[in-house]
């Protein structure tokens, strides 16, 4: 029996259905593990509808006046570059200040602020806080009106010292170091 | 398969998966940085979370089907790279026309910003990802008649 033969290449099947099947399988298995994983994690990641962050501690280094809450300003504490300063009078002061705080009303006699800016240095963020947030306002709008300093940020405590001393963050009491040398000018 | 192919196979599934399961572990470690870098992208950042959630299992899980699992497996895996690193390079595309310059967020927190070199990576990848799928392809198989 003699049989004709031919060889020929069958054309490569592609197993589209077996790929996505796996593919599918795969997916299932991310999702299923992503979601579970997530409700593993210390802070999972919220999945509401997002909302961009409209305050943060590098926004805050802004060469412009901005008012934070105490907690918010609250993370800026212990940094080399920034700098407390507490407009009210000086016995307010002496009675409770934010820790590190300089008094601002002493070194800023007669409407200067050039002591002040002295004293700032190399320090990018200024701090500002007062009785309320307005007087404290006031102040920070002077001290950027008179400094040239384009790269300094000045911040105003929301609440003013109320608020930072309810929220329980870290305060001192005592007497003002730069305001006895600078008294006589300050507070004739 | 010819041992050579089987050797290149192996070396790129071994490079390809190297770097998604990097990837997708430096994703999923700064998990909220990489939302806000997906966010950055203004592309529905209302689904940013969903995306920060989702793409590092999808980046992990078809690393290992590449490296670990039989050819079929591997094909599925390669073509959902494939899939997200297009995905990846619109949307790098889209914000680089609108001149918005952010982080890639390609490995996560510390990612270069997005410049020629994330496209060129992600193309490079692409190749890679569908040199394995044309390694791995079916064989033509001679049939008598």
């Amino acid at each position: 029996m003699s049989e004709t033969q031919s060889e020929t290449h069958r054309p490569v099947a592609l197993p589209f259905a077996q790929i996505a099947l796996r593919a599918v399988v795969i997916s299932v298995v991310s999702v299923a593990s992503g979601w579970y994983l997530n409700q593993l994690r210390p802070h999972p990641l919220a999945l509401q509808k997002y909302a961009a962050p409209t305050e943060c501690a590098e926004a805050s280094l802004a060469p412009s006046s901005s008012v934070l809450s105490a907690q918010a300003v609250s993370s800026l504490c212990g940094r080399d570059d920034v700098l407390f300063a507490d407009a009210r009078d000086e016995v307010q002061y002496e009675q409770g200040h934010v820790t590190g705080a300089v008094h601002l009303a002493c070194t800023s006699s007669r409407g200067d602020v050039g002591q002040l800016l002295g004293q700032l240095g190399g320090k990018r963020t200024l701090v500002v806080y007062g009785k309320s947030t307005d007087e404290a306002r006031q102040v920070a709008d002077g001290i950027l009106r008179q400094t040239k300093r384009r790269d300094l940020g000045v911040i105003v405590l929301d609440g003013g010292f109320a608020a930072w001393r309810d929220t329980g963050l870290a305060c001192s009491s005592g007497a003002c170091e730069n305001c006895e040398s600078s008294s006589g000018n300050a507070h004739p | 398969m010819p041992i050579r192919n089987r050797a290149l196979s192996l070396v790129l599934r071994l490079a390809l998966a190297g770097v998604f399961l990097f990837a997708g572990i430096e994703k999923w470690r700064g998990a909220h940085e990489f939302m806000e870098q997906i966010a950055n992208y203004q592309w529905y950042p209302e689904f940013s979370p969903w995306a920060a959630l989702l793409l590092p299992p999808f980046e992990v899980a078809s690393a290992l089907a590449v490296l670990f699992m039989g050819r079929r497996w591997r094909q599925a895996g390669a073509v959902i790279m494939v899939g997200m690193l297009f995905v990846f390079t619109v949307a790098m595309a889209r914000a680089w026309s609108l001149g918005i310059n952010i982080e890639c967020g390609c490995f996560g927190k510390g990612s270069p910003n997005i410049g020629p070199l994330s496209f060129l990576r992600n193309g490079l990848l692409i190749a890679v990802a569908s040199a394995i799928l044309w390694l791995d392809r079916e064989r033509p198989r001679l049939v008598s008649s």
